[in-house]
């Protein structure tokens, strides 16, 4: 049989299967993911920043081996504080219901998949103001703005149990620098110990080091695989006021300097 | 993708019926991404798919009725597949193009022969039945990640990020699951 032969072929596997996968790539946004992918990447270089203060940080973020696929790998975890819904804006109430008709209204053939909720907006303040989450803070990054979005996750009867600001910053101007910064929190409504944000791979966590800054914040650093692009990967994690943070730098040879400028601004605002 | 209600689809398919423009409008609007999605995974043009998909919309105008589509995100996924496959085979006939299309011909070429075997209806049904049965004993996840790939034409990047896993994950996941498909029709007697 020729390979045409076999792709044509599979067209008619059953159509049950088709759906099924679907479903993945219908509910995990990868429409408007997929222009992420060629910006991540970074280089970190810590310097003065560092100060050795020897403090207890508030929330704890711990990694757990496991496997993928026979490889090991790591999950970063953190025991993070869960807020009350009071502790955010009324607009999470029609957020709430929203997810509440997302599982009514579910058909599982047709519908993406019930629970998560997300809305892009024009700017970070905007995205802020929309979620009321006083917690959620961002330094003025000095690039361009690009993307902002806030996401929810709930059960069948509504309650969210997570809420999740990404925000988005991109200059490519003479070089490339992208920037993505997460933050997540846990409501009351979250029912495990700790949560699991992300998974490094063996080489990835080898690079892993911690460091403190004068506010006492205690910063997970670590080295990405370089990109198809040759872009360098950098990523950083910490808690602050009960939220965890992830930081993506990426950025080509001749941007080098700018993100060092950024990395240390965002060390020193948290 | 939009909408979540059965109904939606059976008024799109009732403007159809009643041979109303609007129709269009309607799967464009509920369907159109999930369409040009499949169209640029295997062309990787965003300009070739969007003809692709325009093509799609008519030939669903052009053949409903008298079909009724069971369920019309299969109906037009498929319709879809086939003319953006078409389309890249013309077009690419001499050259290599940008899409997963090529990639992903590669690596069924470890399943098959290459040959021009003459299967009749009736074996390509078997070896059709015989696939199924495979994906079956296949966990979801598993399952998934091949149909993303080699039916939605997804690249292992996108499959990665899909399923929170590297992308090395996803290359030896989809290496795992043609070499045990291989395995498996070769037990039952199908030489590809």
């Amino acid at each position: 049989m020729k390979k045409e032969e076999f792709i044509d072929l599979l067209e008619d596997i059953d159509d049950e299967y088709i759906i099924r996968a679907q479903g993945e790539t219908g509910n995990k946004k990868i429409f408007a993911t997929k222009k992420w992918f060629a910006l991540v990447a970074a280089i970190i270089i810590i310097g003065a920043f560092a100060t050795v203060v020897a403090a207890k940080p508030e929330c704890r973020i711990f990694f757990e081996e496991t496997e993928l696929e026979g490889e090991k790998a790591y999950f970063v975890c953190s025991e993070l504080e869960k807020f009350s819904s009071g502790d955010f804006s009324e607009n999470i109430k029609a957020v709430e219901k929203e997810i509440a008709r997302q599982y009514r209204d579910y058909e599982p053939y047709m519908s993406s998949f019930p629970g998560h909720w997300y809305r892009h907006f024009s700017s970070a303040s905007e995205a802020k103001e929309f979620i009321g989450f006083e917690k959620f803070s961002v330094p003025e990054i000095g690039i361009p703005e690009r993307d902002f979005c806030i996401s929810a996750y709930g059960d069948p009867s509504g309650k969210i149990s997570h809420i999740r600001a990404e925000f988005f910053y991109l200059d490519t101007e003479d070089g490339y620098l992208g920037i993505q910064i997460f933050a997540d929190a846990l409501t009351e409504n979250f029912e495990e110990d700790f949560f699991q944000s992300d998974i490094l791979s063996e080489e990835e966590y080898r690079t892993v080091r911690e460091t403190l800054n004068r506010k006492k914040t205690k910063f997970y650093i670590f080295d990405g695989e370089i990109s198809q692009t040759g872009n360098r990967r950098t990523g950083i994690f910490f808690v602050k006021k009960g939220v965890l943070y992830y930081v993506n730098f990426a950025f080509s040879e001749e941007k080098t300097e700018k993100a060092e400028d950024i990395i240390q601004k965002v060390l020193n605002f948290y | 993708m939009k909408g979540s209600d059965f109904t939606e689809d059976l008024k799109i398919i009732e403007l159809y019926f009643e041979r109303n423009e609007k129709a269009i409008s309607a799967t464009d609007e509920k369907y159109g991404a999930y369409c040009m999605k499949i169209s640029q995974n295997i062309l990787g043009s965003t300009e070739d798919a969007e003809e692709c998909v325009n093509d799609t919309y008519l030939a669903a105008w052009n053949s409903i009725p008298p079909k009724i589509p069971k369920i019309l995100l299969l109906f037009l996924g498929k319709i879809t597949r086939n003319i953006s496959l078409n389309f890249y085979r013309k077009r690419h006939s001499e050259k290599r193009g940008g899409g997963e299309y090529e990639v992903v011909l590669d690596e069924i070429s470890e399943l098959v022969s290459g040959k021009e075997n003459v299967e009749k209806d009736f074996e390509r049904r078997e070896i059709l039945f015989a696939i199924n049965d495979f994906l079956k004993t296949l966990d979801d996840e598993k399952r998934n990640i091949f149909v993303c790939r080699y039916w939605y034409f997804y690249s292992a990047k996108d499959i990665a990020k899909l399923f929170g896993k590297k992308e090395s994950s996803v290359h030896s996941s989809l290496e795992r699951t043609r070499k045990k498909l291989g395995k498996y029709l070769s037990e039952r007697g199908f030489e590809l």
